[in-house]
């Protein structure tokens, strides 16, 4: 399942990771924090996410499958925000469920390392005297 | 005419579509384009994808294509 959402549910992420063969179940949640290494003077009042829906779908579900076959998993769930999302708020939420904890920890650092990488989702930081779109983080 | 879409600090600038009025035959062809156009951009960071997938320059580019122009993604 991959799903664009204007609220991320992470009871929702759960009951779509439930699977009866799986041992272990890893999500990974991130949210809005209220500072940036790029201005370490000024506080961050909101984010605003937008998405190239189609393709960032797409691309969603290509990783999906790829962790799901490199690690046999019996559940995979990529969930992104879009619109403004406030400090605190979840703006990613991205699980697996598996026979065994050893998969899943590597699988869902996969998941979030790969949307991070080529998923078309842009997020731009307000700050209470300005805005900016973000730069990629390693 | 080509329609090519535009996301994040690209579409300040661009606006959301641009309409190309011109034949182009491949995405080296967008890119010498949009460089001349708009210079101010550093296009080399900016990847482009046809039709939902990411293309290379020496990739063809076909009347009817959906075009986009994909800046530094930052999701997550």
């Amino acid at each position: 399942m991959v799903q664009l959402v204007e609220h991320i549910d992470l009871n929702e992420v759960y009951k779509l990771l439930a699977d009866s063969k799986a041992g272990g179940t890893c999500v990974f949640v991130g949210t809005v924090r209220n500072h940036t290494p790029q201005r370490e003077d000024a506080e961050v009042t909101d984010l605003r996410f937008e998405a190239y829906d189609e393709m960032a779908l797409a691309e969603m579900e290509k990783i999906r499958q790829e962790a799901i076959e490199k690690w046999g998993l019996h559940q995979a769930v990529m969930i992104h925000a879009v619109g403004k999302k406030e400090v605190g708020e979840p703006v990613v939420a991205v699980g697996v469920a598996s026979s065994h904890r050893k998969e899943a920890f590597p699988a869902c650092q996969f998941l979030i390392d790969e949307l991070k990488k080529s998923v078309p989702i842009w997020k731009k930081e307000f700050f209470t005297d300005s805005s900016h779109w973000v730069s990629p983080t390693p | 005419m080509i329609v090519v879409k535009a996301f994040g600090h690209v579409k300040e600038v661009l606006g959301s579509e641009l309409l190309v009025n011109r034949e182009l035959i491949d995405v080296k062809s967008l890119r010498d384009y949009l460089g001349n156009e708009y210079p101010t951009i550093v296009w080399s960071t900016v990847a482009i994808a046809v039709n939902k997938k990411y293309v290379q320059d020496p990739d063809p580019i076909s009347p009817g294509d959906e075009i986009a122009l994909i800046p530094p993604v930052s999701g997550g």
